[in-house]
C-alpha cells in the first residue's frame, strides 16, 4: 500500500482536492453532482435525480440544496408537459466557472478509475471539517454583529 | 497551569484555522498563567503586586483587542 | 487604580461569556458552552476582587474566595477542549 501513495497522490490534482475540500461534503453529493454531469444540459427532477445517483429522496434534497449554494448546479422550473401536477424544479449541472467544470470533469475520471482513493480523501475532509468547526463557531461567536441569516 | 494548557489549545487552534482570534486568545491566557504565577510568588507586599496588574490588564486587553480585530475583519469581507 | 483593572476585566469577561452563550445558543457547539463558564467564573473572580479591593478593609483578602472560581472555569474549559479532540 505504502507504493500506491506517491501515485494516488500525483493522480488527485489540487483542483480536484479543493473542489472536494470546498464544495463536496457528502456522498450523495457527489453521486448527485456526477449525475447531473454526466447528463450535461438536460434539466432532471429531483425524484429523476434519485433514481440516477442511486439517492434516496430526502438526503437528495440536501444535496441539490447544497450543490446549489456552491455553485455547482442550478435550479429552473418548468412545467411537465400535460401534467396536472405543479411546476416541478428541475436542476442542471451548471458550474460557475471553466476552470470548475474542468475540476468536475476529472473528478467524474477520477472516480471512475479510482473511486476508494476519492472516498477517502473525502473522510479525511469531513473529520478534518468536524474538527474546526468548533473552533470556527468560537471564532464566529466573538462576531458583534450578525448581519447575515440568524440576528 | 490550567492557563497554560488552555493558551496551548489556542496556540494549536491558530496553527490550523489561522483566524487571528486564537493567537489573541493564546498570548491572554499565557498572560494570565503569568498573572497567576505572580500571585503565587509575590508576597502581598505591595511594591511588585502592581506588576502583576498590569499582566492580568495586558491579558484582556488583548482579549478586547481580539474581539475588536475580529469584528474589523468580518466586516471588511 | 487596582480597582479600575479588576473592573475592566470582569466586564470584558462577562462580555465574553455572554457572546459565547449567545453562539452557543445559535450552533449549539459544546465548546462554546464550556467557554463561556471558564469565563463567567473568570468574571466572578474579578467581581470579588474588585469587592476586596474597594469594600473590604485591607486585612480581608478574598483571595482563596475567588481563585475556585477562576480555576474551576479554567478547568472547565480545559474538560471542553479536551472533549473537543475525541
Amino acid at each position: 500500500m505504502v507504493s500506491d501513495e506517491p501515485a494516488e497522490r500525483e493522480v488527485l490534482t489540487d483542483d480536484v482536492r479543493a473542489l472536494l475540500r470546498e464544495r463536496i461534503e457528502s456522498y450523495e453529493e457527489l453521486e448527485t453532482l456526477l449525475a447531473l454531469e454526466r447528463l450535461r444540459g438536460a434539466g432532471k427532477t429531483a425524484d429523476e435525480l434519485s433514481a440516477a445517483a442511486h439517492v434516496g429522496a430526502p438526503l437528495i434534497e440536501r444535496a441539490l440544496r447544497s450543490l446549489e449554494a456552491r455553485a455547482l448546479i442550478e435550479r429552473g422550473a418548468s412545467p411537465a408537459a400535460g401534467s396536472a401536477r405543479e411546476l416541478e424544479p428541475r436542476y442542471f449541472y451548471a458550474p460557475a466557472s471553466s476552470e470548475l467544470d474542468g475540476a468536475v470533469r476529472a473528478l467524474a475520471k477520477l472516480y471512475a478509475e479510482q473511486p476508494i482513493a476519492i472516498i477517502k480523501l473525502m473522510s479525511e475532509n469531513a473529520i478534518q471539517r468536524v474538527r474546526t468547526g468548533a473552533a470556527r463557531a468560537f471564532a464566529d461567536a466573538f462576531i458583534l454583529r450578525k448581519d447575515k441569516n440568524n440576528g | 497551569m490550567a492557563c497554560v494548557v488552555i493558551a496551548l489549545f489556542f496556540f494549536q487552534y491558530w496553527r490550523t484555522s489561522r483566524d487571528r482570534l486564537f493567537a489573541f486568545f493564546a498570548v491572554s491566557f499565557a498572560a494570565m498563567a503569568v498573572d497567576w504565577l505572580g500571585h503565587a510568588l509575590i508576597a502581598p507586599a505591595d511594591p511588585l503586586r502592581a506588576e502583576v496588574y498590569a499582566v492580568r490588564l495586558f491579558a484582556f486587553v488583548v482579549i478586547i483587542v481580539a474581539i475588536i480585530d475580529k469584528n474589523r475583519q468580518s466586516r471588511r469581507r | 487604580m487596582a480597582e479600575a483593572v479588576y473592573a475592566l476585566c470582569g466586564v470584558t469577561s462577562i462580555l465574553c461569556a455572554i457572546l459565547l452563550l449567545r453562539g452557543w445558543r445559535n450552533t449549539r457547539a459544546p465548546l462554546l458552552f464550556w467557554a463561556s463558564l471558564c469565563f463567567i467564573g473568570l468574571a466572578i473572580d474579578n467581581i470579588i476582587a474588585f469587592i476586596d479591593f474597594v469594600l473590604t478593609p485591607p486585612e480581608v483578602d478574598l483571595f482563596w474566595y475567588r481563585t475556585p472560581f477562576a480555576l474551576a472555569g479554567m478547568l472547565v474549559l480545559v474538560y471542553g477542549l479536551i472533549r473537543e479532540t475525541r
